[in-house]
């Protein structure tokens, strides 16, 4: 047998074709190939790469979603929601910035003027007060189609003690051609994180549809779609069967079901550096508020490749926790403007193959003369001494993550920027049992895959 | 440079807690409650267990009486002892957290030591009947701050050089972000019914001096003197954009004096409880009133802290509150959010909860309506909530305060929040007297206030 292994981050993509031995282990036979995706399409560059290459399944994780989490979503996405309760998505809306004075509200994921209100009416106890109508429906799926919807959730109060309604409305949604998205029935989460988590699924969809037909095209010819699987929080499923938001999960469960010994695994990848523990976590702090998502816990360290690094008010340079992104990119790349935590590395990294054609020699300079800039405006004059201090900065970063959230017991360390970081890492966490393991994600999640075939 | 020291270390392990105050050699390292209450209370609370209990490692000690650092109300308040100080080298650490429960309401509770030496106090556990299990997982939590802070690789955090530099440091730049403040004054009243609240800020070399002179006793409001320092200090703190939460540094450079027996200085003998959270929402209003005046950098309108609450109590189930917070405050280039509700995930209004938890059908949440006449920039309006009640019920609800609230002349007023009840289709006359209770099938309407806007 052979299958295809491929990870697929915001920006970049790894891929591999692993072949099964005489053991029936699955080995790599070819790759990892990478793939820079502004400018390296899967559509165009899988053929290429893969060069006909013979497979019998391909298996994905897909983090490409997180490019999403700083836009405005919900243009398309309409509700239909209990009469009486259609402002409530947007009234519960969470609160991105905590205080009374400087007040902050997460961005909406829906379109009021999308948000349907229905006669139906289910209690607390399950029983049905008012019966939901075929013809109130009707009337919806009428304006909805007038207005170009093609997504739609049904939100339903009480639903997870009756989900009658939910049903009913549901099926006569589908057969009118709408794609249906409903939340979850569990009862022990508040209803505003179950209708965010289905309001997301079906605002992303567009975009997970995107870059499932990149792949599926790509491997046109090579394998049918009934043989892409793509890994949520707990499956592998065909890409219509996928949940949206769990892809962004899929990569940290095939890590945890990698290496089962391990008590918590560090992945510092190309794009995030996350440590992911066998905790069990009921919800997901999204950028949109808590949603209902079950699995595994992914801490996103406060030291990320693409964290910028500026000069703070009090003179010293600052190591920034969101994530700037590879597009435009580090310095290094030639194209950004900032500096970012990876120019740091930037000359180690300049040969490794995921990256090599990404960084230019004017780029790298571009970055040495940022960090003399730093260096006239502050206190170290060299260079040099500067980078190594900031290095530092971010290994005592990683290391206090580790400390503070990992579970106690061994180690797993993993990823793109791993063999780079782990001897300082050992020396930073003595007496922690720490382990490293070489193989890509990419081979990882086909052998997750695989191993998840009948 | 990345700073990790131990107030990093301090806010990291306290992100799951609602309110925590973190007390080493004495001293406050950090505290922080979103309402600014128990910011200033729970470092009290420590010090009065600790004066009650020789406290040892692991040991615990449950409070609810706000007059000696507790909760009040429907919270409880759990101290920890995480290190002591058996080895004089380091200093001790004790950890103070509240959270919401709601079976406790009426209670008041001294310090009573809830684990010592490992041996977990069964009657109180049993005494304390629903909230147990609440409480179980909130030691739990605690247990595991002190497992983490006692490892190893954080020892070198915990000295008293280390604490101080960090202080130190702290206080300089605090200092440099209160100096981009003009130096001066200002100063606001707030009357009702013959009781005043006065507020004088005085901003001078870096200090800031709050002084309550003239503020007198009042027979509804009443704060004790902890909790007032942890509000004036957080609406400080969030005026300024402070990113860090409350320490002993802004105690040194944010000072509060109040006359003795005074509304934000209660004799121990009043009961505070009841109206804590209305008292600290008037006090936070004042604060911010006198921030308007003093520092006209950026325009915004007042905040409307005050939220609408009614306590619902149906034969044979526990109380339920039902707490909406209001809009929030209009500025310069933006109308207020609309219901700002901040509160933690598992404390957030919940209309399924509601109907879960009390015999009440939901008929409706809406925006409030604008205001007539509206100004250029509206502050956000609060919500509308419209329930029937399906069982004979009491309603407790909590009067908005009637002092008139000192504007800007470019602030609109707030809107405070209202209740309407209609029984057979009808509005019912509200009696000035609480309880008012409710037949079978009345439809009652809770209106959340909204916050002050700006006239263009």
């Amino acid at each position: 047998m052979q299958v295809i292994g491929m990870h697929v981050g915001s920006s970049f993509a790894e891929v591999c074709v692993m072949r099964e031995n005489e053991k029936g282990q699955l080995v790599l036979h070819e790759g990892p190939f990478h793939l820079y995706l502004p400018r390296q399409p899967l559509k165009s560059h899988l053929p290429r790469l893969l060069d006909g290459a013979r497979a019998d399944a391909a298996f994905s994780t897909c983090q490409f979603l997180e490019r999403l989490f700083d836009f405005r979503l919900g243009g398309s996405t309409a509700q239909v929601v209990t009469s009486g309760c259609e402002a409530w998505p947007f009234l519960g809306t969470y609160a991105a910035q905590r205080g009374w004075i400087h007040p902050t509200k997460t961005q909406p994921i829906a379109a009021r003027e999308l948000s349907f209100p229905i006669a139906e009416r289910i209690d607390a106890n399950g029983q049905v007060l008012e019966a939901l109508q075929e013809d109130a429906l009707s009337l919806i799926a009428i304006k909805m189609k007038e207005l170009g919807v093609k997504r739609v959730c049904v939100h339903f109060m009480n639903a997870p003690k009756n989900p009658l309604h939910q049903n009913q409305a549901v099926d006569y949604l589908k057969r009118e051609g709408f794609e249906v998205f409903v939340p979850s029935l569990r009862s022990d989460l508040p209803e505003i994180h179950r209708w965010r988590r289905s309001t997301l699924e079906a605002s992303f969809s567009g975009t997970f549809d995107e870059i499932r037909s990149e792949i599926e095209k790509g491997l046109e010819g090579q394998l049918p779609s009934s043989q892409i699987f793509f890994r949520d929080r707990h499956l592998f499923a065909t890409g219509p069967e996928t949940s949206r938001v769990g892809t962004l999960f899929g990569l940290d469960h095939v890590l945890a079901e990698s290496f089962p010994q391990f008590s918590s695994i560090l992945d510092l990848g190309l794009e995030s550096w996350r440590l992911i523990t066998r905790k069990q976590q009921t919800s997901w702090a999204s950028p949109w508020g808590p949603i209902d998502a079950e699995g595994v816990t992914r801490l996103d360290l406060r030291c990320q490749p693409t964290s910028l690094l500026e000069r703070s008010p009090h003179g010293d340079v600052a190591i920034h926790p969101k994530k700037e992104g590879f597009e435009p990119g580090p310095l290094c790349f030639g194209r950004g403007q900032k500096l970012l935590a990876f120019d740091l590395f930037a000359s180690e990294l300049q040969n490794h193959p995921m990256v090599k054609s990404q960084i230019s020699e004017q780029g790298l300079a571009k970055a040495q003369s940022y960090l003399q800039t730093l260096c006239r405006m502050g206190q170290v004059r060299d260079p040099a001494i500067l980078t190594q201090q900031l290095k530092a900065d971010v290994l005592e970063s990683i290391a206090w993550d580790i400390q503070l959230h990992a579970q106690e017991g061994p180690l797993m360390i993993h990823g793109f920027f791993a063999p780079l970081l782990f001897d300082a890492l050992k020396e930073r966490l003595p007496g922690w049992p720490l382990s490293l393991h070489l193989e890509s994600s990419a081979s990882l999640v086909a052998k997750i895959g695989r191993g998840s075939l009948p | 440079m990345i700073r990790l020291n131990a107030a990093t270390l301090a806010e990291e392990l306290c992100s799951e807690f609602h309110s925590w105050a973190w007390i080493v050699g004495g001293q406050l390292l950090r505290s922080h409650c979103i309402l600014g209450l128990e910011a200033g209370l729970l470092p009290l609370g420590v010090q009065t267990s600790t004066q009650f209990f020789p406290m040892k490692q692991g040991d615990l000690v449950l409070l609810k009486d706000s007059r000696v650092g507790g909760s009040g109300r429907d919270r409880l308040a759990l101290i920890q002892c995480l290190r002591d100080n058996s080895n004089a080298l380091t200093p001790a650490i004790h950890l103070a957290t509240a959270f919401y429960a709601p079976t406790t309401l009426g209670m008041q509770l001294p310090p009573i030591p809830l684990r010592t030496q490992g041996e977990i106090n069964d009657a109180v556990m049993t005494a304390l009947g629903p909230c147990g299990q609440r409480l179980r997982r909130e030691i739990q939590t605690q247990d595991r701050v002190r497992e983490v802070i006692s490892r190893k690789s954080f020892q070198p955090l915990w000295n008293d050089k280390a604490i101080a530099q960090e202080l130190t440091r702290e206080r300089r730049e605090l200092k440099e972000k209160i100096s981009e403040l003009p130096e001066g004054e200002a100063s606001i009243e707030l009357h009702r019914d013959g009781e005043a609240l006065r507020v004088h800020l005085e901003l001078e070399k870096s200090q800031m001096n709050f002084s309550f002179a003239g503020t007198s006793a009042s027979t509804r409001f009443n704060l004790p003197i902890a909790a007032t320092s942890g509000i004036v200090r957080s609406v400080v703190r969030e005026w300024l954009q402070w990113p860090r939460t409350l320490s002993a540094a802004c105690e040194s450079l944010i000072s509060i004096s109040t006359p003795a027996g005074c509304m934000l200085n209660a004799p121990s003998q009043k009961t505070c409880d009841e109206t804590l959270g209305l008292s600290a929402a008037l006090l936070r209003t004042a604060v911010e009133s006198v921030l308007h005046r003093w520092d006209r950098r950026v325009r915004r309108g007042l905040t409307n802290y005050f939220d609408a609450k009614a306590v619902l109590l149906f034969e044979g189930r526990a109380p339920y509150t039902i707490s909406l917070p209001s809009g929030s405050a209009a500025m310069e280039r933006s109308e207020g959010v609309s219901f700002f509700d901040q509160r933690a995930p598992g404390m957030a209004f919940s209309p399924e909860r509601f109907e879960t938890l009390c015999p009440v059908l939901i008929e409706s949440i809406v925006e409030r309506g604008p205001m007539d006449g509206g100004p250029a920039t509206h502050g956000g309006m609060g919500l509308s909530l419209t329930f029937r009640v399906l069982q004979t019920a009491t309603l407790h609800w909590e009067e908005q305060p009637s002092f008139q609230l000192p504007l800007t002349k470019d602030q609109t007023p707030l809107r405070f929040a209202e209740i309407e009840i209609k029984r057979k289709g009808e509005p019912i006359p509200l009696a000035k007297a609480n309880p008012i209770p409710l037949a079978e099938g009345d439809l009652v309407t809770i209106h959340s206030g909204s916050s002050g806007g700006l006239i263009s």
